[in-house]
């Protein structure tokens, strides 16, 4: 009886960390779906269209970026008596209202200034009180939402509103690039990670029939859709854009993500803005994960979102982190209470690790060439260090106890059995430990040496273990029921366009 | 609705947009551009596979 239940919770402890493949499993999936988007997608339906479109910026002390944005938006490849720019000012106390008064002077009539004179309630009530404004009258048919700092190209709208001329379309959505310039190394990282998470994801998307967020920074909607959503975005959470896009669909209407509309944004440049991002990231597809509990796994006549791809794709992410803490702990209980079955089950998770990493790394680069050659060194390391040496180690087992052999031997050192099963269960915790690994770049980079420790650790670490630590710690505040505040990413008007 | 501004249909007042044939044809050049870009990640998919068993068989076979 005893021996039954010691197999059993073997076996348990297996299927937990074989568990830890299924988000990778699941990554490698939906980069197959990328494969066949040119025989699912919506090119076929699109049409010359060019509706008279309001553009909506929320703005709070964006002085810095949003006169260029302006700029770009007037120069846009697109009928000028069909575009209007409306700012919403949330009650900004730097030169905005200067600035986009200033805008309005220069582009008379194209340009309107609305100002809120009681702000920081967050970007939702900015958006509702420009929304409010605009399907006031019925010049508006379509509604483009963008952030103040991104930068479009010149084509960017026009291929956003071809997909428009088909009624089923409610919104379209477009590619966001990283685009600050100078970047640095964790740009860089983020430039691999919407390559991963935007083009290729969301074409992915496009093929199951389910988008699972309109980008912040460019949504483009139809009246139809927005009159049809109640003239107005959620306010009671940290995710209005992905409520948005799951609420367009629940309504009946298509989204699509068009990946060769491009637009440049700025991206956080220090671990601690990345963290203030993310963190509202996370909460917030906690939020819409609680929020739309009925919804998984049902599926449903009018929309895609209950399908098992878009569930899986949905959860693999959400639930990644418990993932790696889990196959962790239980290797190391694997470890002490049978090793040989625990060597073989690290052997078959890295394995596919192994496999997936290098089918998205490498299509990922290829997706994206422009970017990725600028990236590439980020996107072989977004695993970080150690796990890149596992992912090696598991690749090339006989070559890496050759290579390690003769680095003793040159070193003159003789590797006791000690000195083997401790970096076993180095390895064994690594997944869970290189979160707290990424968390100690947070915590180092205001330090006196953090621009040097800060890079280093997440280069051992990973630029992913880092995302799953910003993960984790935004779950433990909305269980903890943390107070919701909208921390703005900081803009300075890094971002442009390569041309 | 909307095509090169023809109008009306379904009450979309005032859509306007290029017209003539010039404009139509680069939309439709576009369009095949674009949908040759996607036909040619199928390429590039199948490019990543094959290094992915490239590898495995490299290390089944002779570095195991």
């Amino acid at each position: 009886m005893a021996h039954d239940f010691g197999a059993a919770a073997e076996w348990v402890l297996v299927a937990l960390v074989i568990l830890a493949a299924g988000p990778q499993l699941a990554g490698s999936w939906q980069f197959l779906l990328v494969a066949v988007h040119f025989r699912r997608n919506h090119y076929a339906e699109c049409q010359p269209y060019f509706p008279r479109t309001a553009i909506l910026i929320p703005a709070w002390n964006e002085a810095a970026v949003v006169g260029n944005s302006i700029d770009h938006l007037m120069s846009l490849d697109y009928p000028e008596e069909a575009l209007r720019i409306f700012v919403v000012d949330d009650a900004s106390t730097d030169a905005t209202p200067e600035v986009v008064a200033a805008k309005a002077a220069r582009y008379s009539g194209r340009v309107v200034h609305l100002r809120r004179e009681r702000g920081g309630e967050g970007k939702a009530h900015t958006l509702n009180h420009g929304l409010s404004v605009i399907l006031g009258d019925d010049w508006m048919q379509a509604l483009l939402i963008m952030d103040a700092d991104v930068v479009y190209e010149r084509d960017t709208l026009r291929k956003m509103t071809r997909h428009l001329a088909d009624r089923n379309v409610g919104a379209v959505t477009a590619y966001i690039k990283e685009g600050s310039r100078p970047g640095n190394y964790l740009t860089r990282f983020i430039g691999y990670e919407y390559i991963t998470a935007q083009t290729a994801a969301r074409r992915s998307q496009n093929v199951i029939g389910a988008i699972a967020c309109l980008a912040g920074g460019a949504q483009l909607h139809s009246r139809a859709n927005l009159v049809l959503l109640g003239g107005r975005v959620d306010t009671s959470s940290l995710a209005e854009d992905t409520f948005t896009t799951f609420n367009t669909q629940i309504a009946g209407h298509r989204v699509v993500f068009e990946p060769h509309a491009t637009v440049w944004a700025e991206e956080p440049s220090t671990i601690v803005g990345l963290w203030k991002q993310r963190m509202r990231w996370a909460r917030g597809n906690f939020q819409v994960t609680v929020r739309f509990r009925r919804l998984w796994f049902h599926r449903s006549k009018g929309h895609h979102l209950g399908g098992i791809n878009f569930g899986v794709f949905w959860f693999c992410v959400f639930l990644l982190p418990f993932f790696m803490i889990t196959a962790s702990a239980s290797l190391v209980t694997l470890y002490f209470i049978n090793f040989p079955l625990a060597w073989r089950t690290f052997h078959v998770l890295w394995i596919t690790n192994a496999a997936t990493y290098l089918f998205i790394t490498t299509f990922s680069l290829l997706i994206d060439p422009a970017t990725g050659r600028r990236v590439w060194r980020e996107a072989v390391l977004f695993p970080g260090l150690v796990n890149l040496a596992v992912i090696v180690y598991t690749c090339f087992p006989r070559l890496c106890r050759w290579a390690t052999r003769d680095l003793f031997r040159l070193l003159q050192v003789v590797p006791t059995p000690l000195y083997a099963h401790s970096v076993i269960l180095l390895i064994y915790v690594w997944l869970a430990v290189s979160m707290a690994a990424a968390y100690l770049a947070k915590l180092a980079e205001p330090h006196k040496f953090g621009k040097i420790i800060s890079p280093a650790l997440v280069y051992v670490a990973g630029y992913g273990p880092l995302l799953c630590a910003c993960t984790f710690s935004a779950y433990v505040k909305e269980l903890r029921k943390a107070e919701m505040k909208w921390d703005k990413t900081e803009k300075t008007g890094k971002a442009a366009t390569p041309v | 609705m909307g095509q090169d501004g023809e109008d009306g249909q379904g009450g979309d007042p005032g859509v306007s947009g290029a017209s003539g044939n010039g404009p139509s044809r680069s939309f439709d050049e576009e369009i095949r551009a674009a949908v040759r870009y996607e036909k040619g990640l199928f390429v590039k998919a199948m490019l990543a596979l094959a290094l992915v068993a490239l590898v495995a068989v490299l290390r089944f076979l002779l570095f195991a």
